[in-house]
């Protein structure tokens, strides 16, 4: 078997990290026999694909090795709980939980939008009077072929700006 | 079957995989068998976690096996089942055929 075969090795990586030590090789085991059986019946891709979701699959089932001597908190468990109420639901409204959420990233992405405008306009001085009419000059110059934007315009550059358009 | 003892669908399946199995019962065979004789696909996890539940209830007990190079070098758990878990599979179909014995035809049709 050549180099390139292998599976994912982050999934190994996570199952030997997160399970427990005494299971690991046993898990390992059997998950690479299937990847070489996937490899040898399907695809390289299929079995890479497979190895990643049978992985996981392990990851989820890591709760259920724990059984008996730990005894998980309560508030822990109840929290739990409501995430997987909260799944349960989303999964048989699928239209509603869509539409509910597309309105609320809507409504929250406006609110930020204009959150942010707001904030623009209020970081423009109005204490001096008729501020209504202070301006702020910019100038855009070509140089080397690429134009460059000045935020500010000292009275030098001014004054050439303004030969230039006299000519 | 005894008071107190629950053996679920799947897990009585995958105890009748471990008895057809013999001594070449663990994780990636069963899973296997039980595609090949019962038509069922069942990630490698779920297969796991059901044969440590069994092996808690006492139906089957397990050991390492030696290490072969087509696992990487790693080892496998060989399950086999116990005599607790022959006699309950035993009980349970006795219990089937006796209540099917008691079905008349004519009220199946």
């Amino acid at each position: 078997m050549n180099n390139d075969v292998k599976p994912p090795r982050w999934i190994e990586r996570l199952i030997d990290n997160l399970s427990p030590s005494d299971l690991a090789e046993e898990i390992r085991g059997d998950l690479y026999e299937t990847f070489e059986l996937d490899v040898a019946r399907h695809s390289l891709r299929a079995a890479k694909r497979n190895y990643v979701l049978n992985g996981i699959g392990f990851l989820f089932k890591r709760f259920f090795w724990r059984t008996g001597s730990v005894v998980q908190s309560n508030s822990l468990a109840m929290i739990n709980n409501y995430f997987m109420m909260a799944w349960r639901s989303m999964l048989k409204d699928k239209t509603f939980y869509a539409i509910n959420i597309f309105g609320l990233s809507v409504g929250l992405a406006c609110a930020l939008l204009i959150g942010s405008y707001i904030y623009s306009e209020l970081t423009y001085d109005n204490y001096p009077k008729n501020a209504d009419d202070i301006y702020r000059v910019e100038i855009r110059v070509l140089g080397n072929g690429i134009w460059v934007d000045y935020s500010n315009v000292d009275s030098v550059s001014v004054r050439g700006w303004q030969m230039l358009i006299r000519r | 079957m005894s008071k107190g003892v629950y053996l679920g669908e799947l897990e009585e399946l995958v105890l009748l995989m471990v008895a057809l199995l013999g001594d070449e019962a663990y994780g990636v065979s069963i899973t296997e068998q039980l595609q090949a004789q019962a038509g069922r696909k069942i990630t490698l996890s779920a297969t796991h976690a059901v044969l440590h539940r069994l092996e808690e209830k006492g139906f089957v007990k397990s050991k390492m096996g030696g290490a072969s190079a087509e696992r990487g070098g790693r080892r496998k758990r060989m399950f086999r089942i116990t005599a607790y878990g022959k006699n309950t599979l035993e009980e349970l179909r006795n219990t089937r055929n006796s209540i099917w014995s008691l079905i008349s035809k004519p009220s199946l049709s």
